[in-house]
């Protein structure tokens, strides 16, 4: 007989006769997988609350309009962001245990520029409300409480004693780090949303805190830190000696104040980094003299490497005791200091030692420290050394009083100022809504327990997709980074210093959109499903399932032995193993 | 049948060379076969390519020991390969050269050869780099005028079928070295 | 449409025009531009696959598999050094009745290292249980390729369609490129029936088999692989039909009144008709058959085109170290069948290795050879091998 004449009762190939499905494998199980958007601690650090995550996933797939929506649903500048922001988030950067942190500023910058050259606008959607709002003070923390609150549909009016509103972004920041057309143009999306600016008005001289208290339903109040600390030492008052914030605001109007050709700089902060530069670009020798040490200054690392590559000096552990000079500065007395006990600060103190030495200057600038003048706000707003007290919300003792920026007890920073601003238009909104302004409710909204509210989790913003948020932080032992490749970050083109001395031309020129893209690729996007199928693919029991409602994938519990695979395999810590009882 | 042998170094497009001349045969209405003698490729070695055209389907599937004609796109390589080994007697040799066929009477003593200069035409119009021309369809213009194995129409025509990048460039380059190629020489 | 094509190119098209749906490879010469002509059309969007990379030839079959048990339309294509690589999948394929469509370019063995051709590569897969059909030109290669999914999809056997490097991958030369409506109307979409992945009705595919019934699906496979003899002519003749080429597992030419009949296969055959009319120019009386399937061995038309000739050169691009060439090894082994007086001598020839080549005048060397010598002086006879 031929062999294809002959029957056989067998299937082809050896197959289980009964469906797999009727083993309810789910049954032995004693854990269960879930699916959690933890928050990256980058989000967690920023201080404006931006879902840096979230625009890093637009940015990475090439979708810049949306990213910079959603940087917008929280912070107006982008562009600026991107520039002046001393970025603290690469700080918490979970991939720096990995390689190098993600470049998060440079892509800010990008989407930021990105949304200024393609005429980028904001649609203020929510109907428009009869409710006024002043705000006083065209700083970071008054814009940014005008934008939030005119996005609600509020009618605002925004008062300043300067002529251009962004405060010290205007008159504090030099151009090589923030030009002007950039400040301008991101502020001038404000005004085209139908925020009212009167500019050249000084609330408590030219209108009482009285009248705007009746003409407006609520005030918010952010004044700056504009006093500058001065020096009582023996020819302090001799021609060529400068206050930081008048100098630099003198520069940034084009002025030009009698500068000398061999500049001392006394102070460690930002603002002394930024004398000190502007000096070099002047065509002056500078010198930085600081009582403490490198190590102690508040300055930010990057600001000190560049200043040194401008050809700035350093001289630490020296303070000013007596300034020589006919009428003009001719020279400083200093007195060499040594560090002593660790301070309040946490860094060590400088303490005097009494030995004394001279050095030859012609100028000199103040950049000790600047602080707040309160005093004129109304009397039932209490403060104490310069601090108007709030709640977490910005709300002052006076019910309809909220404040910002540096008058409150917060860094003082351009970004810290944004995120103050943004929560007090939250507080403003519930209280005229009839609510209290701060609310336990509200904490779900925040990035993990430190960080700040989002816009973009109240309103439910699916630009990015977070089905299951949480307040949990997640860290990097807690993902699988075998699934990132290594690759180091994107370095910032900065002009050459020889360049830069010429003049204020912008240091740092964009990236291209290839660079963006590739730098916002790297980020690992921790804690948030950004549906990578790993625990589709690993599930051992075909029980991970896509998300039926379109995102996303679903564990099916019936078949889900709770093996904890897919947890195991999730390179960004978007799940989690639940124990059951 | 007709056997062409070509003589080239790798990056000069021997291999693509013969690819066209099958293309535009067939066009041309007649059957081809193109086959590289395939090396290693490295820039710069020699490289040996194959065709074959005939009226009739071709069976023949092995390397060619006997031509008809030769192709050679560097003369240098006289050095390194005998060029006219197996050539028939009277077969025409096509040489990539500046010179006259006649400065060619001791290398290739007994044989008809015709020159043109393909490298120079291949520059002209932009072929690879000046120092390593891609001198294929240059020389293909030649092969088209001297062996008329191929009428000038159908070799524009599989030079667009068969080279994506400058077409025109090529096309131009076998142009005119169809109107500039040598009278062939006996030596 | 006809087209100057490469053989490479030839099996992409072939692929192509068979809507594949997945594909699966690792690059490897002589058959990358295979795989790089179907990703272009992919990207040109001529065809509707999965364009799966993997890390080795061995993933490229697991995933062709596991693509096939899904339902889909399965191919890839490898050679030599890849092919054995792949082996222990090519065993897989077979026992999960997954009818895989494989391309491979005949690519000698290393070491020493080499790129050019030989059928050692393919000949080594014999026991495997794939359907190996043998090309002698671009035509045949991108025929055989729609052909292939078509016999192994009716047996859901796993098929390999063989092609020898350089002397088709890489020789351009007019084929014809078949209408796709009439190869759609000739090779419908793959119907896996009720034996496929269905992740609504999972169940477990191949899971151990105790020795009650191991032999069963065994004797399955050899059942269906007898049954290919038939399905393979019946799609030869479909074809012919449709697209009027004809294609044979044994074919004969001049061989009706051959003294000598050479067996070759894969280009060889094509050369050797040129041989052939050669030597019968010259009065000689030999005749070839050329052989297109090596499995299913075609033993009953091979013991019926070689009954009572005289002499048969069998000239095998391959050997089997220790023993023969492997097509002679066949050969001998179907025709110990006949009666002694019907039983041709057989003059076993190795030749043509790591891509030497076996030209017109090589071929009339082995018939000479054979015409002159009473018997053969070996088992097998090594053709223009300089010993030392």
């Amino acid at each position: 007989m031929k062999y294809t004449e002959k029957k056989v009762s067998v299937p082809l190939c050896a197959v289980s006769t009964t469906p797999g499905l009727v083993n309810k494998t789910g049954s032995w199980k004693f854990a269960e997988p879930l699916f959690i958007d933890r928050v990256s601690p980058c989000n967690q650090q920023c201080p404006a609350g931006e879902d840096i995550t979230g625009y890093m996933y637009l940015a990475s797939q090439g979708r810049f309009e949306e990213a910079w929506k959603l940087i917008t649903e929280e912070n107006p500048f982008p562009a600026i962001m991107g520039r002046v922001c001393f970025h603290t988030c690469e700080e918490q950067c979970n991939r720096k245990d990995h390689d190098e942190a993600v470049c998060i500023h440079t892509v800010e910058r990008f989407i930021g520029d990105y949304g200024l050259s393609h005429g980028l606008k904001i649609d203020v959607t929510e109907p428009e409300k009869d409710k006024k709002i002043a705000v006083v003070g065209a700083g970071p923390g008054g814009l940014s409480a005008a934008f939030h609150l005119r996005k609600r549909g509020y009618r605002v009016t925004t008062f300043d004693r300067h002529q251009k509103p962004g405060g010290l972004m205007w008159y504090g920041i030099p151009a090589y780090r923030l030009p002007k057309d950039i400040l301008d143009a991101e502020i001038n999306r404000l005004y085209e949303m139908g925020i009212e600016f009167k500019m050249g008005v000084t609330i408590g001289r030219d209108i009482t805190w009285d009248a705007l208290n009746t003409q407006f339903d609520a005030v918010f109040v952010a004044l700056g830190a504009y006093e500058e600390a001065g020096l009582s030492i023996e020819g302090i008052n001799k021609q060529g000696i400068f206050e930081a914030l008048r100098f630099l605001r003198e520069i940034n109007l084009g002025k030009k104040p009698k500068y000398g050709k061999n500049m001392a700089v006394i102070g460690g902060g930002n603002s002394a980094i930024d004398c000190a530069r502007v000096c070099r670009r002047l065509g002056a020798e500078a010198t930085i003299v600081y009582r403490r040490t490198e190590n102690e200054m508040p300055a930010h690392p990057e600001e000190i490497a560049m200043a040194r590559e401008e050809g700035v000096e350093f001289l630490f552990l020296a303070t000013p005791k007596e300034v020589h000079g006919q009428d003009g500065i001719s020279g400083i007395k200093l007195e060499k200091m040594a560090l002593g006990e660790v301070d309040d600060s946490g860094r060590r103190r400088p303490t005097p030692t009494g030995e004394t030495f001279d050095i030859d200057c012609d100028g000199m600038i103040l950049a000790i420290g600047e602080g707040t003048r309160v005093d004129d706000l109304p009397p039932s707003v209490s403060h104490k050394k310069g601090v108007v007290e709030t709640d977490q919300m910005g709300q002052t003792t006076e019910s309809s009083l909220f404040a910002g920026g540096d008058i409150i007890d917060i860094p003082h920073t351009v970004t810290h100022a944004i995120g103050s601003g943004k929560r007090a238009a939250i507080a403003i909104d519930r209280f005229l809504q009839g609510h209290k302004a701060e609310d336990i409710a509200l904490d779900q909204f925040k990035w993990g327990d430190r960080g700040n509210i989002s816009v973009g989790l109240m309103k439910g913003i699916t630009l990015f997709m977070r089905r299951n948020p949480s307040l949990e932080v997640i860290d990097y032992k807690n993902m699988n980074p075998f699934y990132f490749d290594h690759r180091p970050q994107i370095k910032n083109h900065r002009i050459p210093a020889k360049v830069r001395l010429k003049g204020f031309q912008e240091l740092i020129t964009s990236p291209s959109e290839q660079e963006a893209v590739s730098e916002a690729r790297r980020c690992f996007m921790c804690g948030s499903c950004t549906e990578c199928g790993n625990c589709y693919i690993f599930c051992p029991d075909s029980a991970i399932r896509r998300d039926p409602v379109g995102y996303g994938y679903i564990p099916d519990m019936d078949y889900c032995k709770g093996c904890g695979i897919c947890v195991n395999e999730c390179p960004r810590g978007a799940m989690k193993l639940k124990f059951m009882e | 049948m007709i056997e062409i042998r070509f003589h080239g170094r790798g990056g000069q497009g021997a291999v693509v060379a013969t690819k066209i001349l099958a293309t535009s045969v067939f066009l041309d209405g007649r059957y081809s076969q193109s086959f590289p003698a395939f090396g290693v490729e490295r820039r710069g070695a020699p490289v040996t390519a194959f065709l074959r055209v005939d009226e009739k389907p071709i069976r023949i599937r092995t390397e060619i020991y006997e031509p008809d004609h030769l192709v050679v796109l560097d003369p240098l390589l006289v050095e390194q390969v005998p060029l006219a080994n197996g050539l028939k007697k009277d077969g025409i040799i096509i040489i990539n050269s500046n010179k006259k066929p006649v400065e060619f009477s001791d290398m290739f003593k007994g044989f008809r050869v015709a020159t043109v200069p393909a490298g120079k035409i291949a520059v002209k119009y932009h072929l690879g780099s000046p120092q390593s021309p891609i001198v294929n369809t240059a020389i293909l213009g030649a092969v088209a005028k001297v062996l008329g194995v191929v009428t000038p129409e159908s070799l524009i025509e599989g030079i667009k079928t068969d080279v994506p990048a400058y077409t025109e460039n090529n096309a131009a380059a076998a142009q005119e070295a169809y109107e500039t190629v040598s009278n062939v020489v006996q030596l | 449409m006809r087209k100057v094509l490469t053989g490479n190119v030839a099996v992409a098209y072939g692929a192509m025009l068979s809507d594949v749906q997945v594909v699966a490879a690792y690059p490897i010469t002589p058959q990358t531009t295979i795989i790089e002509e179907l990703a272009t059309m992919q990207a040109d969007g001529l065809v509707d696959m999965d364009y799966i990379r993997v890390e080795s030839e061995h993933s490229a079959m697991a995933a062709c598999i596991g693509a096939s048990m899904g339902g889909a339309r399965a191919f890839t294509a490898t050679c030599g050094q890849g092919l054995f690589l792949m082996h222990e999948m090519l065993h897989y394929a077979t026992g999960a009745r997954t009818p895989v469509v494989l391309a491979n370019v005949n690519r000698a063995a290393a070491a020493p290292w080499t790129i050019w051709s030989d059928q050692t590569d393919s000949v080594s897969q014999r026991e495997t249980g794939w359907i190996q059909l043998y090309c002698e030109g671009n035509q045949e290669v991108l025929d055989t390729t729609i052909m292939a999914f078509k016999i192994a999809e009716s047996l859901r056997l796993p098929a390999m369609v063989v092609l020898d490097a350089f002397f088709l991958s890489h020789t351009s030369e007019p084929i014809d490129i078949p209408d796709r409506e009439q190869v759609r109307d000739f090779l419908p979409p793959f119907d896996p029936g009720d034996l496929w992945l269905d992740p609504n009705n999972p169940r477990t595919f191949g899971g151990i088999t105790m020795n009650d019934a191991y032999m069963e699906f065994r004797w399955q496979i050899q059942r269906d692989m007898e049954k290919a003899k038939a399905v393979i002519t019946e799609v030869h003749e479909e074809f012919a039909r449709v697209f009027g080429r004809k294609y044979h597992q044994v074919e004969a030419y001049q061989a009706e009144d051959a003294d000598v009949v050479i067996v070759v296969s894969g280009t060889v055959a094509s050369t050797s008709r040129d041989a052939i009319d050669l030597l019968r120019e010259k009065g000689q009386q030999v005749g070839m058959v050329k052989l297109k399937t090596l499995r299913p061995f075609p033993r009953e038309e091979i013991i019926e085109t070689l009954k009572g000739k005289k002499k048969v050169a069998i000239i095998d691009r391959n050997f089997s170290p220790g023993a023969t060439g492997i097509w002679a090894q066949e050969i001998r082994n179907a025709l110990y069948e006949l009666p002694e007086g019907d039983r041709p001598l057989i003059y076993g020839y190795i030749a043509g290795l790591g891509g030497r080549d076996i030209s017109v005048k090589v071929i009339e060397s082995i018939y000479q050879k054979t015409l002159k010598d009473n018997r053969p002086d070996d088992v097998d006879m090594w053709i223009g091998v300089n010993y030392v």
